[in-house]
Order: C-alpha cells, then sequence, then structure tokens
C-alpha cells in the first residue's frame, strides 16, 4: 500500500449548554441537548518509516491530544469522556485511547476506550460522542484517531503459535515430550504471519474490488488518473496557501450502513448519503461542501456514477430519482485521502474538521462527510454551519 | 550480590517482614547465604586479592578527593584493620577513627554545608498568596529550556514562548533529549517522561490562543536576550494577558532588577530569578528582590525555586549580584597572573588542586570567553571601584575580538576537537591563544602555586565579605553556600566564611595586607574584615 502512516487527528464534540438552557425553559423536559463540533487538530501526515518510525501509534496519539487541547487553551478537567480510533492494532495498547490521554497528561480519571470500524472508526468515535451527548453522559469528549504502518505487528504462523501455547503442558513430560511436541510442526510453519490486505470474508484485496466496480460501472483509467492528479494538485495548492480558528459546526445526522462485501463493497458512501440526506430533509443540491474519503480514484468515481444515476437509485436506494450529480467544485477543494494519506483510523476526523473549517472559509450552510470502509461498511454525515 | 532475600512490593512490606521473622524466630524459616564465586574468593578471602582491592580502591579515592577528603581513606584503615584483629577492636578502631574525623575542619565544613542548605529551605516569606500552577518561562534557549524542564519535572504546567518555531522547537528538544537520557539511564520510566514532556506547552505570538494560555499563568520566568529594552517589551506584550497576581521573574545575570521593573505596571510583582548553566545540574539560585518587590511576589519565587530542588539564597539588587560579583575580581586576578607571565596550565592546575572543579582558564573555556569579558566589562563599570583593579582585561578582549570563544566555538583557550566525547588526557593550549597572550605578559613569573592560589582566591573571598558587609547577602550561610553551590569552592573548605574563621581571620587580613603592600590596593582587606581580626569574632558561631 502506498498510503503513509502516522496519525493523529482529534475533535472534540460539546453540547451546547447555553442552548440547553433556553430549550429546557421554553419547552420543559424532553428537549435535546444540540450537539456541537468544537475544534480539531492534527499532527502531519507523512510516509511509513520516515520521520515517525521510532514513535508507535500511541506517541502519536499522544501527540494530537495534547496538541488539540493546547490549540484551544482547554482546561483538560472538562472533558468528560476520551475515544480514540484505530485499526491495525499494538497489542499492548489494545485501549490506546486511554494510554495515549493517560501520556498526553490529561486527569486520569477521565474514562476512555477505543473504537473500530476500519477507515471510519474516527466517525464512528464522533458519532459515539454524540450519542453520548444526547443521552446526556457527556458534556465535553474529546475524540482522537491514529494509524501507523511504521511498525505493524508481524506474527509467528498459526501453527508456531499454538505450539508455543501448549509448550509448557509438553515441557512437564520432559525433553523427549518437548521434542515429540516440536516435531509436529512442518519446516513451513517456521515463517512468518504478516498482516493481510485481503478482506478477511471475501478474500479480495481491496484494489482489485475498486478495479472490478470501476468496470462495472464504466470508470475508465484514464478518468481515474486524472481524479488523482486532481486531488494532488489541490492538495499542493492548500498547502501553498497555508489553509490547514467558539465551536465550529453542529453535528445534525450521521447514518452508518453495510453493503454486500463481494460484490458492492465499496459503495457504501452512495446508501450511506441518500440515508442521511432522505434522513435530515435535505437534498445534494442543498450541500455546499462535500468531503469525501478517496481509497481510491475508481472507488469515488463509482460512488459518484452509482449517486448519478436513476436506475440505480431505483434499484438499489428505493428512490424514485437519483440521489445527485457530484460538484466537483463543492469536492474535496483541497485534495483528499489520495494526496494527503490515509492513516486508517485518523482519516474521519480530518474529514470532519475540513468540512467544517471549509464551511467557515467558503460562507457555506451545510457539509456532507461521506466515507467507505473495509467490510462493506459506509457512513455519511451532515454538519451545519456555527454561527 | 545477595543483599536481598526477597522483594515485595512497597504495600506488602511490612506484612512480609513480620511473617518472616517470626518464621526466622520459629526456625521454619532458614536464611540462605549464596555462595561465593571463585573470583570474589580469591579477592576477599586471600590477602593477596585484599591487597588488589585495596590498591584499586587507593587509587580511586585519590583520583576523585585529590587528598582533600580524609574520611574514604580512614574507611579503607577502618576496613583493613577490622581483617585483621578481632571484632571489639576493630569496633574501637572504628570510634576512633570517626572522633578523629569528626574533629576536623573538613568535617565542620561539609556539616556547615548541611546545616546550611537546610536553613536555607525555610524563607521568611512564608506561603505565598496565590498557588503557582503554571508558570511560563519566556525564551526557550538554553537557560529557558534548561528551567522549562526542571519546573515540568517537578509537577508545574509550563508554557514555553520563543519569538518562533524554530526556537521553541529547539527548547523542546533540549528537554526531550535530556529525559530521553534520564530513561535510558532508567532514571525516568516512560510514563513519567510522556507526562512531564506533556505538561510543556510551546507558543509563539502566532499560536492560537497563547494570550488565553498566559491569562492562566501563576509566574513567568523571563530568560531572553540580555536586552533592556527587549525585556521591558516582553514585559508590555505579557502583561496584557497575565492576571493580575502573577509574578514576573527575570533570569538577567547583568541588568539590574528595578531597571528591568520600570516597564511593569506591577512592579512589586517583578523580581529576578538568576539560574546557573546548565539548569538542571546547577543546584543554585538567587533571587533577587528590588526595593519595590512585594513578601508575596518573594514568596512564590522562593516556593517555586525551592520546589524546582534548587538551593536559594535571597540577594540585594547590586551589579552582579552575590556569585558573578565575587567573580569579578577573580577573573581581573586572573588576567593580572597571565599578565604578570604566570603560565596558563600552573593557573588552572593551581586552582584545581586547591580543590575548585576548573582552573580559571578552563572556566572562562567553559562559560564562553564572551560571558568573561561582558562580566568583567560589566562589573568594571559598576560598583567595586578599585576592588576591579588589577588589570585592564586585555587578553580576555584579544582572544574575544579573534573569536576564539572558547568550548562552544570549538577553540579558545584551549583546542576542543570536534565529534566532542570526554577527552583522555590533558587538553592542548590552543597556541594562537597563547601566542595572543605572550603579547601582553610583561615579565616572568616565580610564583609558587601556593601563591598563585592564594592571590586568587583570596579576591573571591575579600569580595564576598563586602558582600556581607554591604548586605547584598544576609548571613555568612547564604555566602558560603552560594559560593560552594555556584561556582564550586571547595566544598571540603567550606566557602569563603568558613575557610577565614578556620584559618583565624587575623592571618587572612595579614594575608591580603601583604598583597596590597606588594600589588595594589585592590587587595586591601574588606572593613569587616578588619573588624573580625581585631575583635577575633568568628564568621560562624
Amino acid at each position: 500500500m502506498d498510503t503513509g502512516c502516522t496519525i493523529v487527528v482529534e475533535r472534540m464534540l460539546r453540547s451546547s449548554t447555553l442552548l440547553r438552557g433556553l430549550a429546557s425553559k421554553a419547552a420543559g423536559a424532553g428537549k435535546k441537548p444540540t450537539v456541537v463540533f468544537v475544534d480539531g487538530a492534527r499532527i502531519p501526515f507523512a510516509q511509513s518509516s520516515t520521520v515517525y518510525n521510532d514513535y508507535l501509534g500511541v506517541d502519536l496519539q499522544k501527540f494530537a491530544y495534547k496538541g488539540l487541547v493546547d490549540k484551544t487553551a482547554l482546561d483538560p478537567k472538562e472533558i468528560d469522556y476520551i475515544l480514540g480510533g484505530n485499526v491495525i492494532q499494538e497489542v499492548r495498547t489494545s485501549n490506546i485511547a486511554r494510554e495515549a490521554a493517560m501520556a498526553a497528561g490529561l486527569p486520569t480519571n477521565i474514562p476512555a476506550h477505543t473504537v473500530v470500524l476500519a477507515c471510519i472508526s474516527s466517525n464512528v468515535g464522533i458519532c459515539s460522542a454524540a450519542e453520548k451527548v444526547l443521552t446526556e453522559h457527556a458534556s465535553l469528549v474529546l475524540v482522537g484517531g491514529v494509524e501507523t504502518f511504521s511498525d505493524v505487528p508481524i506474527r509467528l504462523t498459526r501453527p508456531l503459535r499454538q505450539a508455543l501455547i501448549t509448550l509448557p503442558k509438553a515441557m512437564k513430560k520432559g525433553p523427549l515430550g518437548v521434542f515429540k511436541h516440536l516435531a509436529k510442526l512442518n519446516f513451513k510453519d517456521l515463517g512468518l504471519e504478516t498482516p493481510a490486505i485481503a478482506n478477511y470474508t471475501t478474500g479480495e484485496v481491496m484494489g482489485h474490488s475498486s478495479d472490478r466496480l470501476s468496470a462495472k460501472l464504466g470508470v475508465s483509467r484514464r478518468e481515474q488518473d486524472e481524479f488523482a492528479a486532481l486531488s494532488h494538485q489541490r492538495a499542493a495548492k492548500a498547502h501553498k496557501d497555508g489553509i490547514y480558528k467558539d465551536p465550529k459546526a453542529f453535528l445534525r445526522a450521521w447514518e452508518f450502513v453495510a453493503v454486500d462485501p463481494f460484490e458492492q463493497l465499496l459503495l457504501g458512501p452512495t446508501y450511506a448519503t441518500a440515508k442521511v440526506l432522505s434522513a435530515a430533509g435535505l437534498t445534494l443540491a442543498d450541500i455546499d461542501v462535500i468531503e469525501i474519503h478517496e481509497a481510491f480514484a475508481g472507488q469515488v468515481l463509482s460512488n459518484f456514477r452509482a449517486m448519478g444515476s436513476d436506475k440505480f437509485a431505483q434499484e438499489y436506494l428505493n428512490r424514485s430519482t437519483k440521489v445527485g450529480d457530484i460538484d466537483m467544485a463543492k469536492t474535496n477543494l483541497h485534495g483528499g485521502s489520495l494526496s494527503l494519506g490515509h492513516p486508517f483510523a485518523a482519516t474521519g476526523n480530518r474529514l470532519v474538521t475540513t468540512a467544517a473549517n471549509r464551511l467557515h472559509r467558503e460562507g457555506g450552510r451545510y457539509a456532507l462527510v461521506t466515507a467507505c470502509a473495509d467490510g462493506g461498511l459506509g457512513h455519511a454525515c451532515i454538519i451545519e454551519k456555527y454561527e | 550480590m545477595g543483599l536481598a532475600d526477597v522483594v515485595v512490593d512497597p504495600a506488602a512490606l511490612e506484612t512480609v517482614a513480620v511473617e518472616t521473622a517470626r518464621a526466622l524466630a520459629e526456625g521454619s524459616l532458614k536464611g540462605k547465604r549464596k555462595g561465593k564465586g571463585l573470583l570474589q574468593k580469591v579477592l576477599e578471602d586471600t590477602s593477596m586479592g585484599r591487597s588488589i582491592v585495596y590498591g584499586q580502591t587507593e587509587k580511586m579515592v585519590a583520583k576523585n578527593t585529590g587528598g582533600h577528603y580524609p574520611a574514604p581513606t580512614a574507611i579503607l584503615d577502618t576496613i583493613k584493620y577490622g581483617f585483621t584483629h578481632s571484632k571489639p577492636q576493630a569496633l574501637e578502631y572504628e570510634a576512633t577513627r570517626f572522633a578523629e574525623l569528626a574533629a576536623t575542619s573538613v568535617s565542620a565544613a561539609l556539616r556547615g554545608i548541611f546545616t546550611g542548605t537546610t536553613a536555607l529551605k525555610q524563607s521568611k516569606y512564608g506561603k505565598p498568596a496565590n498557588p503557582v500552577e503554571t508558570v511560563a518561562v519566556v525564551g526557550a534557549g538554553l537557560m529557558g529550556a534548561g528551567i522549562a524542564q526542571v519546573t515540568a519535572e517537578k509537577g508545574y504546567r509550563v508554557l514555553l514562548k520563543d519569538k518562533d518555531l524554530a526556537g521553541v522547537s529547539r527548547g523542546e528538544k533540549y528537554i526531550s533529549d535530556n529525559l530521553k537520557g534520564k530513561m535510558k539511564k532508567k532514571r525516568m520510566t516512560k510514563y513519567a517522561y510522556d507526562t512531564t514532556t506533556s505538561r510543556v506547552v510551546g507558543l509563539t505570538d502566532e499560536s492560537a490562543n497563547w494570550g488565553k494560555q498566559f491569562g492562566k499563568a501563576d509566574m513567568v520566568i523571563e530568560a531572553v536576550f540580555e536586552d533592556l529594552s527587549l525585556k521591558h517589551k516582553v514585559i508590555q506584550q505579557l502583561e496584557e494577558h497575565l492576571p493580575p497576581h502573577a509574578v514576573f521573574a527575570s533570569n538577567t545575570s547583568a541588568i539590574p532588577i528595578a531597571r528591568i521593573a520600570e516597564a511593569s505596571r506591577r512592579p512589586e510583582n517583578v523580581i529576578g530569578m538568576h539560574y546557573f548553566s546548565p539548569v538542571p545540574q546547577m543546584p543554585l539560585l538567587e533571587i533577587i528582590p528590588h526595593k519595590g518587590t512585594s513578601n508575596a511576589a518573594a514568596a512564590a519565587a522562593f516556593e517555586v525555586g525551592k520546589k524546582q530542588g534548587k538551593t536559594v539564597i535571597f540577594v540585594k539588587d547590586v551589579p552582579g549580584f552575590y556569585v558573578n560579583r565575587c567573580l569579578g575580581p577573580y577573573l581581573v586576578e586572573t588576567g593580572a597572573l597571565m599578565e604578570a607571565g604566570v603560565p596558563l596550565e600552573q593557573l588552572d592546575k593551581a586552582i584545581k588542586a586547591y580543590g575548585f572543579p576548573v582552573g580559571p582558564i578552563t572556566l572562562a573555556d567553559e562559560v564562553g570567553v564572551d560571558v568573561a569579558a561582558h562580566v568583567q566589562a560589566f562589573l568594571s563599570k559598576a560598583d567595586l571601584g578599585v576592588r576591579m583593579g588589577g588589570s585592564d582585561g586585555p587578553i580576555l578582549d584579544a582572544l574575544l575580538k579573534a573569536k576564539l570563544l572558547g568550548r562552544k566555538a570549538g577553540k579558545g583557550f584551549y583546542t576542543y576537537p570536534a565529534g566532542g566525547k570526554k577527552e583522555k588526557g590533558p587538553k592542548t593550549l590552543n597556541p594562537e591563544a597563547t601566542s595572543l597572550v605572550q603579547k601582553y605578559v610583561k615579565g616572568e613569573s616565580k610564583l609558587t602555586d601556593e601563591e598563585v592560589q592564594n592571590r586568587l582566591v583570596s579576591r573571591f573571598v575579600n569580595e564576598a565579605v563586602f558582600a556581607l558587609q554591604d548586605g547584598v547577602i544576609a548571613s555568612p550561610v547564604e555566602g558560603d553556600i552560594g559560593a560552594v553551590f555556584g561556582i564550586g569552592f571547595p566544598p571540603f573548605l567550606g566557602g569563603p566564611f568558613r575557610l577565614i574563621d578556620a584559618m583565624g581571620a587575623g592571618k587572612y587580613c595579614s594575608m591580603l595586607e601583604g598583597f596590597a603592600g606588594k600589588y595594589g590596593e585592590q587587595f586591601a582587606p574588606a572593613p569587616l574584615l578588619v573588624e573580625h581580626a581585631k575583635s577575633g569574632k568568628k564568621f560562624h558561631q
């Protein structure tokens, strides 16, 4: 994979306690809190085994948690809960959110847990945080997301692992017992197992899924290359222009979907977008800013095809008309995962922060964030500019 | 080694100890002594082996003590005696040697340092009115970063501000490199490293919300360039955001605190906190209230200095404060001796043999020839009058002009080869420097090491007496502790005032008067010293 490692991004959500106060005075009990996105921060994404080579994911997440708290001059004691996303796990830090939060010097009496949903792990983090706010379990939540390929779990083969795990029992039978135990292994068992890039259930490598989807939906290689080139150009310009400061947005609606991983693996964004627009009572034309996760150029363009097709909408989305045509002038204006890098669990946070910042910079009202994830999952959310 | 039989969690210590004692008493548990290995048997149980150990130990003791500390040798003698005599005899011998040591001036000096540092843990200012939780350090250079490090290590939140990100990053890197070194030596856990570095918040003028962060600062320690107008700008900029109770402390070494306070809206909150480099290693802190500093500000500064692990002396707001002020005449005398033809190596050797960690030539190279020249220049223009006499300091100026700044430039009086590992063997003199020195040498010197030592040290000691006389320091305790912890005045001598007490003020006075007669008024003993000589009163009771 050519996506870089490094990680970190975070976001905070907080109920607007002022609004809550007014609402309960006016409408009495039963009025829900409003969820707002306050701000986000990330450390630079970089290629694996370069500048972050000596760090574990927990160190990178620590930098991001600390960076956001410092940037906003927030008093850490006000945080009620901490979440974090991480896909390729370091075994020692299975609750990476907790370890990173403590290392960042955040009060140890703030509970923290880690969420995983492949590439939309931090979106799950954001939405779980929103749900905590809505159910009044928290007022202020810190959400992180981190990934690194500079250090990945490289394991012994399963037969060898099993032999070692049951070795203590064999040792009780003396040296002969040990010898007989280990003799059960054959030569090819003495190897290593590296993390697979193929989907566990379907056995298919995601790049292949994307190419198949593109072939089915008529996306040409040339179109894919042009899309990728555009992503890089926009990212370069954004860096040059210095793009990358009250809360920034309201979290209005969010949806998670799952689709057939064999035949529609990367079409999640289309399904999720249709669902979230319907839930929010909006159409694609009402959306001013779009941030879509660029897993593959072919995958993104395939989703655009599906969203722009009346036939697809009727056959698969239970709609009479297409979801809508995506306007590239509104979409991924400052580059995307292809050009900026895709540390799995960090991308969701980047998409939402960028969408919120773009609303303020461009003067729009609604933004759509959508992403696919391995396993045939998809996510979309709609945020509204905070004024 | 077999010293410990069982290791338990601290929470279980008492219970396990009681159980173990009971089991030993009942006989259900027998202590097992680890058997000696062959090498150990040879070294400890044969007289030949023991003499090897003694020989090595004696060599090491001689190297580390320079012959100035009698205790290690006495310990070794006692051990030797114990192997060849009965236990009662050995205990008697030990008691006798102990009593002898306790009566030595070295013992008095070292005990004095202990009681002195203990006494200095209290201040007359009491508890600060506002607890200090967040300390801002402005200027992330060597001093600022060092101050930020010790502050963060002791649990304070630190705002580290510099003029740009590059400066802040250098400061943060200095801290993290030092702490990583501690982790490597297992003197710091990763958790402590993570939480300590996380307590440091790097800021510049461009940082979002830096003003809001400073709104929560209880103290600022300023360590920017030694320029009065810059320090004034810093005060004025920060006071836009600081809470009213915030103390503004300056790490200046050459600017009067009262002048710095002139730019402040709340001059009663301004105070000097003068650290020594490198801050994480040097234990002394001079706290300098100006005439208008409030007791609350002094109390807060003392509290922070103490918590940072420093030994604090309060000093009057005079040029050079205390330590550098006493060093002024010492530096001048170094120049005078060089001009008199004393070889550079003799100056260094003599002072090191006297008990200082380094001689004056090495000291100049280590602090920087530019720094030494600057200290000498500014003290010469200050209020020490004839006490800065004896040399105009042309040699330091000449080296400064030739950019021979010392270790930091790779060459000064000595050369420092690149690739910095500790040199083995004596340093080599820089021929560039020696030829420059030669230009100012007025004759050939026939001074003994003892004369060189006395001339140099007495100028420091005399200035220390003036400092006590003029109220720069409050008591001889501050004077001794400040000298020992500030520039490594020999601990076995206890400091300038204990030195005078041991020698006798009368004798010391006569020595100075003799030098004054031969070399000039700069040696004239301080009136307070003359008083003590006449009355026979000691500085330390």
